[in-house]
């Protein structure tokens, strides 16, 4: 597990050591398991895990909606986990519910929250001119909210978020509904408010949206931090390259050390399908390809290399975690079929 | 300070994307009165033939009172759409405290039974004759105190509602009971005797005993004293209930 990488202090968030529990009807859900990690200004980290992982209760605890059991966030060195829960104005938030006023346009929606963080005049309209230009909005402008289509109210309900100019960015599936040209100019955003110097904290189920915005990862399951590090990172420690073979039979006999490194077998398709991590291989591809027709009764049909990517990563964590962590590491039982 | 009049001036941007149910507590007031003020009418007459009261003197403030009440449903919608809609936890996460919020929807809601007493009472003089026989000051004076009960009883209304059902029917039973109680539908001397010994327990009695003085005695502030005061402790007491109960991280959605 890669936790706790040991930033120094001086990050525009700091979660640390923080723990939720809902108690209701006697019941207790854990969650949040003391929970740790850090956001650097101008540093985009995607937090990651499945429905019901505490990435929301997390935001919403760094948001000063909720308090925290134990622990403390700190927005730009201010603590807002003191006295049960206090918003910073440093904090910008985009929740996972759409949250804006339906009955109003989209020109009111924003000049509302540019008004409550104290823009006024000429430094206001020149504010809902930018947020409506960077999240194409701008034609919209006069319609009402609830006349707009989903993807449009969507990104007016991460421009609310952004009116302030906030230094601290949490993103809670921002491109959820939102069609593909859109979340590009979206994902361009992120970016640039990133490179302007804003920590962005993003919780998304889009992985490819997290290697696209060059983001860190922070992977929390069942409340508790898995993992945190960079894509490649993740990916060098848990979801090697791997080689996939495929076969018209199982009776096999494969090298030995091709057998120690096998990750998956099964039937697909008609066909027996048999991957092993390369790294720990030190049979080459082409001497399996040449060594199976002659060793085996087995006919190959194709083999290939497989790519990872953080989507392989993160499921293999999330996995490992749950069905313990030598599962990773013991690719015989693995192999048995 | 400067955050609750931001938020007022949004909730008065809500009260006109609204515009048409907000209107009807204006409207119906005078199309109730319509109908009720030929009785109240009998009735002045038979108490006092040459005083020439007009039956609006004492309908017209009680109809105004009574859907001031009734017209705080549209601050139940504002207030439980802010959660439906999740507003009310993306304004907070702005640093706007609950008793911000709050302070802004009732200031707007508070103007809002102002401008209903007002309207009432100017069409009911244009329309019905009415005639305020006592200085307007007076008029206004209790008004204020009226409105204020009404806003203390809403926030009661949001504190204890979980959703616009049950914000519904505490604006509008409660309205009604209180008006039927004090005297706001029929005159206070109609009702049956167990009305009437429990009606000074009621904010509503005290209103249109303060209102017939200024209205048809024409009496002044001096003469309201005793119903102001009591106007007042009730609505101190409605606003204090209200804020002890009132719990701004409730989960309450809009209709079920």
């Amino acid at each position: 597990m890669v936790a706790g990488d040991g930033r120094t202090e001086g990050a525009a968030l700091v979660v640390d050591d923080v723990s939720k529990t809902y108690r209701q009807g006697g019941r207790e859900l854990r969650a949040l398991d003391h929970v740790s990690f850090q956001v650097a200004a101008g540093e985009i980290v995607a937090l990651l895990g499945n429905n019901g992982a505490g990435k929301s209760t997390l935001m919403s605890i760094i948001a000063g909606l909720i308090p925290a059991d134990g622990g403390a966030v700190l927005v730009e060195g201010e603590c807002v986990t003191d006295h049960g829960g206090r918003p910073s104005d440093q904090l910008g938030i985009a929740p996972q519910e759409e949250a804006v006023y339906p009955t109003l346009t989209v020109r009111r929606n924003l000049r509302y929250f540019g008004r409550l963080s104290g823009l006024k005049g000429d430094e206001l309209d020149r504010r809902i001119e930018e947020v409506a230009g960077h999240l194409l909005l701008r034609d919209q402008l006069d319609r009402r909210a609830d006349t707009l289509s989903g993807g449009q109210r969507r990104r007016l309900h991460t421009g609310l978020a952004l009116m302030h100019r906030p230094t601290v960015l949490l993103l809670d599936e921002p491109t959820v509904g939102v069609d593909i040209e859109a979340r590009s100019e979206l994902l361009d955003f992120v970016r640039s408010t990133a490179a302007q110097g804003a920590a962005i904290l993003y919780s998304t189920h889009q992985l490819h949206e997290v290697e696209r915005l060059g983001a860190r990862v922070v992977v929390i399951d069942a409340g508790r931090l898995l993992a945190s590090g960079s894509v490649a990172e993740l990916v060098d420690r848990f979801a090697p390259p791997l080689v996939e073979l495929r076969l018209d039979r199982d009776d096999h006999e494969l090298p030995a050390d091709l057998l120690s490194a096998i990750d998956e077998t099964g039937w697909i398709d008609g066909q027996y399908r048999l991957t092993a991590r390369l790294s720990e291989s030190t049979v080459a591809i082409s001497e399996v390809i040449e060594y199976l027709p002659e060793r085996t009764r087995a006919g190959l049909l194709a083999a290939s290399i497989i790519v990872p990517n953080l989507e392989t990563a993160y499921h293999r964590l999330v996995r490992s975690t749950r069905t313990g962590p030598q599962q990773l590491d013991t690719t015989t039982e693995l192999a048995t079929p | 300070m400067k955050q609750v009049l931001v938020v007022a001036r949004h909730e008065l941007s809500l009260f006109r994307g609204i515009a048409l149910p907000v209107a009807l507590y204006f409207v119906m007031p005078l199309a109730i009165l319509a109908f009720v003020e030929g009785g109240f009418d009998v009735f002045l007459r038979l108490q006092d033939p040459r005083a020439g009261f007009s039956g609006a003197d004492l309908a017209a403030p009680g109809q105004a009172t009574m859907f001031g009440f009734m017209s705080l449903a549209v601050l139940g919608f504002l207030f439980l759409g802010d959660h439906a809609w999740g507003t009310w936890n993306r304004v907070r996460s702005l640093g706007v405290r609950p008793w911000q919020i709050m302070s802004g929807k009732l200031g707007i809601a508070y103007l809002n039974q102002l401008a209903i007493f007002a309207f009432v009472m100017v069409a009911a003089a244009l329309l019905f004759n009415l005639t305020v026989r006592g200085p307007v000051v007076a008029l206004v004076t209790v008004e204020l105190a009226v409105a204020a009960v009404a806003i203390g009883y809403g926030l009661i209304a949001c504190a204890v509602s979980n959703n616009q059902a049950q914000f519904n029917a505490f604006a509008y039973l409660g309205a009604l009971v209180l008006a039927g109680l004090g005297g706001a539908l029929t005159p206070f001397d109609t009702l049956p005797g167990w009305a009437q010994a429990v009606a000074p327990l009621t904010p509503t009695y005290w209103s249109v005993r303060a209102f017939e003085t200024v209205i048809l005695e024409g009496g002044g502030l001096g003469d309201v004293t005793l119903e102001l005061a009591v106007l007042a402790l009730f609505a101190a007491t409605f606003l204090t209930i209200g804020t002890f109960l009132f719990d701004g991280n409730k989960q309450r959605t809009t209709w079920a």
